[in-house]
C-alpha cells in the first residue's frame, strides 16, 4: 500500500522539489497531509503518482504520531465524541494496523486524499509555483498558521 | 564488450610528464600505481574519464585552467588515452589550449578508418562511453556516497546500464518503425485524410525529437552559462574592488551577503526540522493528541485482554465458567468479542499512547516552534536581501570610474546574463504541463507528446491497422512491464548478494541494504560510516559488474584510504573479482594491510609503477633509483619506476 500524491502536485512543485531543505518527495506529501488534516479537506487522488511505501527515515519515528493525527481527524469528521468507546474501536480497526507503517489499506486511501484535498489548498493559496525553497516554508507557515486558526477539526 | 586501458601519455599538463605502459608484457589483472600526494592522481583521473567520455568539450574556462602546469608556462598541453576494446585499438588524443581556453579531441581507430578529428569513438561503443557509465568503473568516493542518496539514482541507472535493460526500449522503436511502414503499404480508404495525418504525424514526431534535443542540450549549455557567468562575475567584482582601493570593503559585503545566505539555509532546515515533527507544528496538535490519549485510556483501549481471546474460548467445549458451551452461550461470546479490538493491533495501540505521551508532555515548550522558526527564516531572507542590496551599491559606486576592459567584461556579463535567462524561459516552456491544445509548433514536450499519440491513433484508424497498433501498443506495454518487473527481480537479487558480500565483510560494523529505489537505502539506519559507505559501494558494483556480458576495468583511486585496518583486507580481496583489470592509485600509508592480500587476490598477476615528481625534496629518491636503467623512464618534471623492488622499497622508505 503506497503514499500516493496527485501527478499535478510533482509537476507544480517540480522547481522545489528534492531542493534543500526539502529533500525527499515525502516531505512534499508531507506538507501537504498537514494541511489537509488541519483542514478537513480530502479529494480523490486522480492520476496518482506512487512515490513510496514506507515512512521514509526522517518520519518513520513518527509515523504513530501521524496515525493518531488522521484518527483525530476522521474522529471529527464523522462527529465521534471520545466517550464512544465502540466506534472508535471501528474508526481504529477501519484505519490502523500491526503494520510497520501502522495503517491499514483504508488509512492509506485516508491519508493519501487529505494531502491531495491539502494540496488543493496550497496552490490555490500560494497560486504561483514555488521556485525557492525558503520563501516557499515561509508562505506555507504562514499558509499553515491561517488555516488552524480556522480549523473546525482541531479547535 | 571487453573494455581494457593499454595506457596514456601527459605532456604539459599539471601532472608530471609521463607515459604508463600497462600493455608490455600483457595486460595484467592489478596495476598499481604508487603516486604521492601532490603527484596529481585527481588531474591523471580527471584526464582519463575526460578523454573516454569526450566531456572536456564542455569544460569552463576555469576548469581548464585547472589542467594547466604549475611549474611550466604552455601554452597548451596533451593527453593521449589508449583502449582496448575487444579485437580494436582506440585512442583518445586530447590537446588543451591554455591561451584560448579550449580543448580538441583527435580519436585513431581502425574501425573509423584511421585518426580523425574530434570525439568520434565507433557508435557501438558510445553508450558505454558516457560520463554517468564511466563514472562507475572509474570509482573515487563520491560515487559511494551518489549511490546511498536518496535524492540520486545513480543505483538504478547503474543497474539499468549494465543489466542492458535498454535494449527493450531498442525492440520498442523497431516495433513504430514496423508500424510506419505497415502504415505506407496500406490501401487506404480515404487516401487523402492518410496522407494529411501521416503528415502531422511526421511532423509532430520532427518536432518531439527535436524538443527532447533541444532540452538536453540546452541543460548542458545552462550548466556552462552558470559557471561562466559566476567566474566573470567574480572577476569583474574583483577587479572594481582594487581599482577603486575598496576590495576589503567589497571582500566584506561578500562574505556577509554568503553569510546572510547560509543562514538563510539554515533557517530553513530548522523550520523544516520543526515541520517534519508533527506535535510540534501546532500547540493544538499535541493539546487534541494528548486528549484523544486520556480518552483511550479512560476508554480502555485497548484492553488487555483481546478478540482472539473470547473467539477461542466459543470454540471450547466448556465456558470459562465451567458450564458446557451450547450454541447459545458461543453466539453471545462472539457477540461480546466485537467489543475487544484483535491482539495484533494492541501492541501498536499502546505504542501509539506511549508516542503521544511523550511527546506531547510539555505542550508549552511546543507552543511557538514553528511560529518561532518562520519568525527567524523571514529576518534572515531580509538580511540576505540587504546583503546583495550592498553589494549592487557598492559595484554601482565603482562601476563609475572603471577601465574599458572592465566596462567590455561587463557588456558580456549581461549578454551572457541574458542568454542564461533566455534558456531558462526555455527549458521552462519545454517542461511545462500539457494545456489540451493542439499546435504543432507548442513548445511543451507533453503536449507534443499527447498530439503525437492522437495523430498515431488517427493514422492507424484511417490506414486500417488499428488492430496492429493495438496489437503494438500490448507488446510495448508487455516490454515496458518487463523492464519494471526485470529491474524489480534482478534488483531483488543483488540486494542479495550485496547483503552476503557485506556479512562476510562487514563482521564487526555490519550493514545491510534493505531496498534499492533509485538509490541504496540502508536497513535501519540514516547514514553510514566512509567505510561502511564505501564497503557498500565496492560490493553493489561488484555485484552488478560480474552479472553483464560486458567486461569494464575498474580505476580506483587510494582504494583503502577511507577504511579502517579490520575492512581493509576484505575489501582488498574481493576488489580484484569486481573485473579482469583494475588499476589502483595508491598512496605509500595504503600498504599496510591492504596491498598484501590484494596482491594475493589478484594471483600475483600484477605491474607495479611508482612515480614521483622530481623537486627540490626528491633528490634522496633518484639518488636511490634502480640500477637498471630498462626500468626508469625520466622526463623534464617526473620519474616513472616500474618494478616490484623499487615499489616496496619506496614505500618503506616513505613510511
Amino acid at each position: 500500500m503506497p503514499f500516493k500524491l496527485k501527478d499535478q502536485a510533482f509537476s507544480w512543485f517540480k522547481h522545489i522539489d528534492k531542493k534543500p531543505p526539502l529533500t525527499t518527495q515525502f516531505d512534499l506529501y508531507y506538507l501537504c497531509l498537514l494541511i489537509g488534516l488541519i483542514s478537513g479537506k480530502s479529494d480523490s487522488v486522480d492520476q496518482p503518482s506512487i512515490f513510496i511505501d514506507h515512512f521514509v527515515t526522517g518520519y518513520y519515528p513518527y509515523r504513530r504520531i501521524i496515525a493518531g493525527l488522521l484518527l483525530h481527524t476522521e474522529l471529527k469528521h464523522f462527529g465521534i465524541a471520545l466517550s464512544e468507546s465502540d466506534e472508535i474501536k471501528q474508526k481504529i480497526e477501519l484505519l490502523l494496523s500491526s503494520s510497520d507503517n501502522m495503517l491499514t489499506k483504508e488509512g492509506f486511501d485516508k491519508l493519501n486524499s487529505y494531502a491531495s484535498g491539502g494540496f488543493n489548498i496550497i496552490c490555490a493559496t500560494i497560486i504561483d509555483k514555488p521556485r525557492n525553497t525558503a520563501e516557499f516554508l515561509l508562505q506555507y507557515s504562514s499558509l499553515l498558521k491561517s488555516e488552524m486558526s480556522i480549523s473546525t477539526i482541531w479547535k | 564488450m571487453r573494455l581494457q586501458v593499454l595506457g596514456w601519455q601527459s605532456i604539459g599538463l599539471r601532472c608530471a610528464d609521463s607515459k604508463i605502459d600497462l600493455e608490455s608484457g600483457g595486460v595484467k589483472k592489478l596495476n598499481l600505481i604508487q603516486m604521492p600526494n601532490g603527484t596529481g592522481k585527481t588531474t591523471t583521473l580527471g584526464l582519463i574519464q575526460a578523454a573516454m567520455t569526450g566531456d572536456a568539450n564542455t569544460w569552463s574556462p576555469k576548469k581548464i585552467q585547472t589542467y594547466k602546469s604549475k611549474n611550466k608556462d604552455n601554452e597548451q598541453g596533451r593527453f593521449i588515452l589508449h583502449l582496448q576494446i575487444d579485437d580494436n585499438r582506440l585512442s583518445f588524443d586530447l590537446t588543451i589550449d591554455f591561451e584560448q581556453n579550449e580543448v580538441t579531441y583527435r580519436t585513431s581507430s581502425s574501425r573509423i578508418g584511421g585518426a580523425v578529428e574530434g570525439w568520434k569513438p565507433p557508435s557501438e561503443y558510445r553508450r558505454f562511453l558516457v560520463k554517468s557509465f564511466v563514472g562507475l568503473f572509474i570509482f573515487d568516493g563520491e560515487l559511494s556516497k551518489k549511490l546511498l542518496d536518496e535524492n540520486e539514482t545513480q543505483a538504478e541507472k547503474a543497474i539499468d546500464a549494465l543489466c542492458q535493460l535498454y535494449l527493450l526500449d531498442e525492440v520498442k522503436s523497431k516495433l513504430d518503425a514496423y508500424w510506419e511502414k505497415a502504415v505506407d503499404k496500406a490501401d487506404a480508404k480515404t487516401t487523402k485524410g492518410l496522407q494529411m495525418w501521416q503528415g502531422k504525424l511526421s511532423k509532430l514526431s520532427t518536432r518531439k525529437d527535436f524538443l527532447n534535443n533541444t532540452k538536453t542540450e540546452s541543460e548542458k549549455k545552462n550548466i556552462t552559462l552558470k559557471n561562466n557567468i559566476q567566474e566573470l562575475s567574480d572577476s569583474i567584482v574583483e577587479r572594481l574592488a582594487k581599482e577603486g582601493g575598496k576590495l576589503e570593503e567589497m571582500e566584506e559585503a561578500k562574505i556577509n551577503a554568503a553569510n546572510a545566505e547560509n543562514q538563510v539555509e539554515k533557517d530553513a532546515e530548522t523550520l523544516m526540522r520543526d515541520l517534519r515533527q508533527p506535535h510540534l507544528v501546532d500547540a493544538l496538535f499535541a493539546e487534541n493528541l494528548k486528549t484523544l490519549k486520556d480518552s483511550m485510556v479512560e476508554l480502555q483501549i485497548p484492553r488487555e485482554t483481546s478478540k482472539q481471546f473470547f473467539v477461542e474460548v466459543s470454540k471450547s467445549p466448556s465456558c470459562i465458567c465451567g458450564e458446557p458451551m451450547n450454541e447459545e452461550r458461543k453466539v453471545r461470546i462472539l457477540e461480546r468479542s466485537e467489543k475487544y479490538l484483535g491482539s495484533d493491533i494492541t501492541g501498536e495501540l499502546n505504542a501509539l499512547k506511549t508516542d503521544i505521551e511523550n511527546n506531547t508532555s510539555n505542550i508549552n515548550a511546543t507552543n511557538n516552534s514553528v511560529s518561532s522558526s518562520a519568525i527567524a527564516l523571514q529576518d534572515s531572507i531580509d538580511a540576505s536581501l540587504q546583503a546583495e542590496t550592498d553589494i549592487a551599491t557598492l559595484q554601482h559606486t565603482l562601476t563609475k570610474g572603471m577601465d574599458e576592459g572592465i566596462k567590455e567584461d561587463n557588456i558580456t556579463l549581461d549578454a551572457l546574463k541574458l542568454e542564461k535567462q533566455g534558456l531558462s524561459d526555455l527549458l521552462e516552456a519545454l517542461n511545462e504541463d500539457d494545456n489540451g491544445l493542439d499546435s504543432v509548433e507548442s513548445l511543451s514536450i507533453a503536449s507534443i507528446k499527447r498530439q503525437h499519440k492522437k495523430a498515431k491513433d488517427k493514422v492507424s484508424e484511417i490506414s486500417d491497422n488499428v488492430a496492429l497498433s493495438n496489437q503494438i501498443e500490448i507488446v510495448k506495454s508487455i516490454l515496458s512491464k518487463a523492464t519494471i518487473d526485470s529491474r524489480s527481480k534482478i534488483t531483488a537479487q543483488i540486494v542479495d548478494e550485496c547483503n552476503e558480500l557485506l556479512e562476510e565483510i562487514m563482521k564487526l560494523n555490519p550493514v545491510t541494504i534493505r531496498n534499492i529505489n533509485k538509490s541504496l537505502q540502508l536497513e535501519g539506519q540514516d547514514g553510514a560510516s566512509t567505510g561502511q559507505t564505501l564497503a557498500v559501494g565496492y560490493c553493489f558494483l561488484s555485484t552488478l559488474l560480474n552479472r553483464g556480458e560486458n567486461k569494464f576495468p575498474f580505476v580506483v583511486d587510494s582504494p583503502a584510504n577511507p577504511l579502517d585496518d579490520v575492512v581493509r583486507a576484505e575489501i582488498a580481496t574481493m576488489i580484484p573479482k569486481l573485473c579482469d583489470q583494475m588499476i589502483a592509485f595508491v598512496i605509500p600509508p595504503e600498504r599496510p594491510d591492504f596491498i598484501p592480500p590484494l596482491v594475493q587476490a589478484s594471483d600475483n598477476d600484477v605491474r607495479y609503477i611508482t612515480t614521483f615528481r622530481i623537486n627540490k625534496g626528491s633528490q634522496n629518491l633518484l639518488d636511490s633509483l634502480p640500477d637498471d636503467k630498462k626500468l626508469v623512464e625520466k622526463t623534464d618534471d617526473g620519474v616513472l619506476v616500474y618494478g616490484e623492488e623499487y615499489f616496496n622499497r619506496f614505500l618503506k622508505e616513505k613510511e
